[in-house]
């Protein structure tokens, strides 16, 4: 199983998970280098993650971010036959009410379920809950849910307050199991827990894997668990079912909108390939450690040679390494044509845009996962990536990177959890060609250059919205250049809104809200040595 | 890896908690056991006494820096190669120190600290009253097994005790910790004996032994120790190690029967009662509510 990866993995202790326990540590608590601040080059990065020298950064200001509970209770919503019990005030519950929008559009002929309630519940702790303590009324809830929806599972989320009151989950669930039919899974996922949203994902998997999958009775050898689709769209949903399909392979999505057998039969499948190697990452490994489940997690099937790697990891793993070279050539005749034209598009532009071979410049991703995946992408289509974003990173991913700097160079990253302020510094600090940005994420800016999209909405189910598997490939590539022949957004924003900051924020460092940086620089954009780059600040 | 005695020591503030179970400690050291002290008071004294007097850092103050810490930052030897741990907490008047309590003990779990120290038992110090759910984690299911509560004769730590009880009735049904008996703290006096013989009685609990209130007590703590390492040869340590011998040995628990606010009230007034008929009691020893409350109100009055 994932013969490469341990090896070299040096930069975090060898985690083995224990499901007696009620949660999983967080992410910082487990991986000792889990940040949510940085601005630096890649290599860097690494080289702080190896030494032990990057540390959780301390902001004194932060515009609205996420937590670990709403970041995943709009994914668990989504299971079917399930119930969502958030034990928090109401107020928590406020990511939830979007999740009908997103998706009620979808066409059934498009997959969406038929009976496509949400079920959401919530204990609604007020002022006298969280003197008195909310555990009656949590029991209550389950109760009531359980008449209410007759669900297999109802998934108990705690939230803040009751984790600061100690509300005892796990005695209540206990207790109250016995009397209701639904399988009760607590998910600890308190959002003070961890400055690393990720740990909530951890937390689901966590609860998943105590409660809800099931010892494998037989193991099936088609079945390849697909871990966190919904990072991407409801178009690439269809496009890794038609790959996967291609190769007589049925791909188990999980966990948005899977059944709760679907969630069962994961110890069952043949290898977890994950969509974003580090939001699924507590369940593959769980999967491998109590059901000996292989995984791989060095390939996203985003871009053409990603895709390559992503399903020929999968082929190994089902036994079809004949079928997926087949797969590979037959799509690789289609949609060759269809990229190289995308590229010499590109290069029109370029030639207008860049002296002499300059390369056009670029920026991506949104997660951490997604800087891989977009830099490989990026780099096919024949741009030089300048610079990326993530939401956070940790040391799951530092090996990864290290990778990555030896593929395509190295390059600055920004690490910062959902403030729009340090992207836009980033952005106007490194003024790439194309800047990738993502909804809900505050990321859309004035810019007379082109502006393209990190991903789609995920209930997104139009075919221009692929980006995984191939026709992602050729549909996110073409987005792409829509940005460049399509500028009117940013000029848009521009012409019509204020400048939302003042100009001497466009030249502060975009650390400037860490406390205790430990070196106050000048320059604004990191130098890379003996590289494509220099430093073009002042 | 053998079974962990896993053991809670519960009482009010101030009524000898930290100094039973150091030299509780420190008795079952000398017989050979691997022992671990958690103290989960933001006051962070526990384990004071085992370490001449010295505080150490807390669980919580060293998570405060930030740096991924490592387990030795937080657990000290003592005397005779105890370890002890203070989870820690804010300062008096700020933040939650139930939630201290709470992160203290799962980063403790989370780190495997009893898998890789593989203590012989766990004496986990707790602060009063069952104040908050942060208080009550050490006897939810998975910490404590067995809980003792430090009491004296006074009111106010029998009704302490009393509240303690309720909290593990709550959670006995869920798998948490049982009760194993009350450690009678500083009762010199026959009828302090009689007031807490009558009181477990009442709550069907047991009592594991009575110690007396004792100026070696003192002597040694003035001295950042314990009995048992400053006067091994007191008739105070021994009763110390007594009551090791019976914590160790005493594998009964079960579930105690609190009285309600009423059936305190009245039991309470009828050991005032009882002594106030022995005419020189209310002098000597201050036993009950009501009477406090009355002679309170005469001060107050007096002094309009």
């Amino acid at each position: 199983m994932h013969d490469v990866i341990d090896e070299k993995y040096d930069v975090h202790d060898h985690f083995r998970m224990d499901l007696t326990k009620n949660t999983c540590p967080s992410r910082e608590e487990r991986l000792g280098v889990a940040i949510k601040n940085y601005y630096g080059t890649m290599s860097n990065l690494v080289k702080g993650t190896r030494d032990k020298t990057i540390t959780q950064p301390e902001r004194c200001f932060e515009q609205s971010s996420s937590c670990s509970l709403s970041i995943i209770a709009t994914r668990i919503l989504t299971i079917r036959d399930s119930v969502t019990l958030m034990h928090a005030p109401i107020g928590c519950s406020v990511c939830n009410h979007g999740s009908h929008e997103l998706f009620r559009h979808i066409p059934e002929s498009d997959g969406r379920p038929g009976n496509f309630n949400l079920h959401n519940v919530s204990t609604n702790l007020t002022e006298k809950d969280i003197v008195y303590g909310g555990t009656e009324k949590l029991k209550n809830a389950i109760k009531e849910s359980d008449v209410r929806y007759s669900p297999k599972a109802i998934f108990v989320m705690t939230s803040c307050a009751s984790g600061i009151m100690g509300d005892d989950i796990e005695g209540a669930v206990s207790e109250i199991q016995s009397e209701v039919k639904a399988k009760i899974v607590p998910i600890h996922c308190e959002g003070f827990r961890s400055r690393v949203l990720q740990t909530g994902y951890d937390a689901m998997w966590h609860g998943i894997l105590k409660y809800i999958v099931k010892k494998p009775e037989k193991k099936q050898k088609d079945l390849v668990n697909v871990t966190n689709m919904f990072s991407y769209t409801w178009r690439d949903k269809a496009e890794i079912t038609r790959l996967l399909g291609k190769l007589g392979l049925r791909a188990n999505f999980v966990p948005e909108f899977s059944s709760v057998e679907d969630l069962e039969q994961m110890s069952e499948a043949a290898v977890t390939a994950p969509i974003c190697p580090t939001f699924g990452d507590y369940l593959i490994k769980g999967l491998e450690q109590e059901f000996g489940v292989p995984y791989f997690r060095e390939f996203v099937p985003m871009g053409i040679k990603n895709t390559d790697n992503w399903l020929r990891h999968i082929a190994k793993y089902t036994g079809k390494e004949e079928e997926v070279e087949k797969l590979i050539e037959e799509e690789h005749a289609t949609i060759a044509p269809k990229f190289e034209n995308l590229k010499k598009e590109f290069e029109k532009i370029r030639k207008k845009l860049k002296k002499d071979d300059e390369k056009l410049t670029a920026i991506g991703a949104v997660g951490q996962g997604r800087v891989l995946a977009h830099a490989g992408f990026l780099t096919e289509l024949g741009f030089d990536v300048t610079g990326a974003c993530a939401v956070d990173y940790d040391a799951l991913i530092t090996d990864d990177f290290d990778s990555l700097i030896k593929d395509v160079g190295d390059f600055v990253i920004l690490i910062s959890t959902f403030q729009a302020a340090d992207y836009v510094n980033l952005f106007h600090n490194l003024k790439p060609d194309l800047t990738l940005q993502a909804p809900f994420k505050g990321g859309k800016f004035e810019t007379d250059k082109a502006m393209g999209t990190i991903h789609f909405l995920r209930g997104d189910n139009h075919a221009s919205r692929t980006q995984a598997g191939y026709n992602g490939a050729i549909a996110y590539g073409e987005m792409c250049l829509r940005s460049f022949h399509n500028t009117s957004l940013g000029k848009l924003i521009s012409d019509t809104t204020e400048d939302p900051y003042k100009a001497w924020w466009y030249e502060a460092d975009p650390m400037y809200f860490v406390k205790d940086k430990p070196e106050k620089k000048e320059v604004k954009v990191p130098v890379i040595v003996g590289n494509k780059r220099k430093s073009h600040g002042k | 890896m053998s079974k962990i005695r896993n053991i809670a020591i519960y009482g009010k503030g101030g009524i000898g908690k930290s100094t039973t179970s150091s030299n509780i400690s420190a008795a079952l050291s000398e017989e050979g056991y691997k022992v671990m002290q958690i103290g989960c008071d933001p006051k962070s004294d526990s384990t004071n006494t085992l370490r001449g007097g010295q505080f150490i850092p807390t669980v919580l103050d060293t998570l405060r820096s930030g740096k991924r810490v490592e387990t030795d930052e937080f657990i000290h030897d003592g005397f005779n190669g105890i370890k002890c741990v203070e989870a820690g907490g804010p300062e008096p008047g700020v933040g939650c120190a139930g939630r201290g309590i709470i992160t203290a003990i799962e980063l403790l779990k989370q780190r495997n600290v009893f898998e890789d120290y593989s203590p012989d038992v766990v004496i986990y110090d707790v602060l009063g009253d069952v104040v908050c759910g942060g208080f009550a984690m050490p006897i939810r299911e998975g910490i404590a097994e067995q809980v003792y509560t430090v009491s004296s004769s006074d009111f106010m730590a029998i009704y302490a005790a009393n509240n303690l009880f309720k909290g593990i009735l709550k959670y006995a049904n869920n798998g948490g910790a049982l009760f194993s008996g009350i450690i009678a703290n500083s009762v010199n006096l026959p009828e302090q004996q009689d007031i807490l013989n009558d009181f477990s009685k009442k709550t069907k609990t047991t009592i594991t032994e009575f110690v007396p209130r004792s100026l070696t007590v003192t002597r040694s703590e003035l001295r950042g120790r314990t009995v048992i390492e400053a006067e091994p040869d007191s008739e105070q340590a021994g009763i110390y190690r007594s009551l090791a011998r019976k914590i160790i040995t005493n594998g009964h628990k079960y579930v105690p029967s609190p009285l309600d606010v009423d059936g305190l009230k009245s039991w309470a007034q009828s050991w005032s009662d009882r002594l106030l008929g022995q005419g020189e009691a209310p002098g000597r020893i201050n036993c009950s509510l009501e009477h406090g409350v009355q002679i309170a109100e005469e001060e107050a009055v007096r002094a309009r």
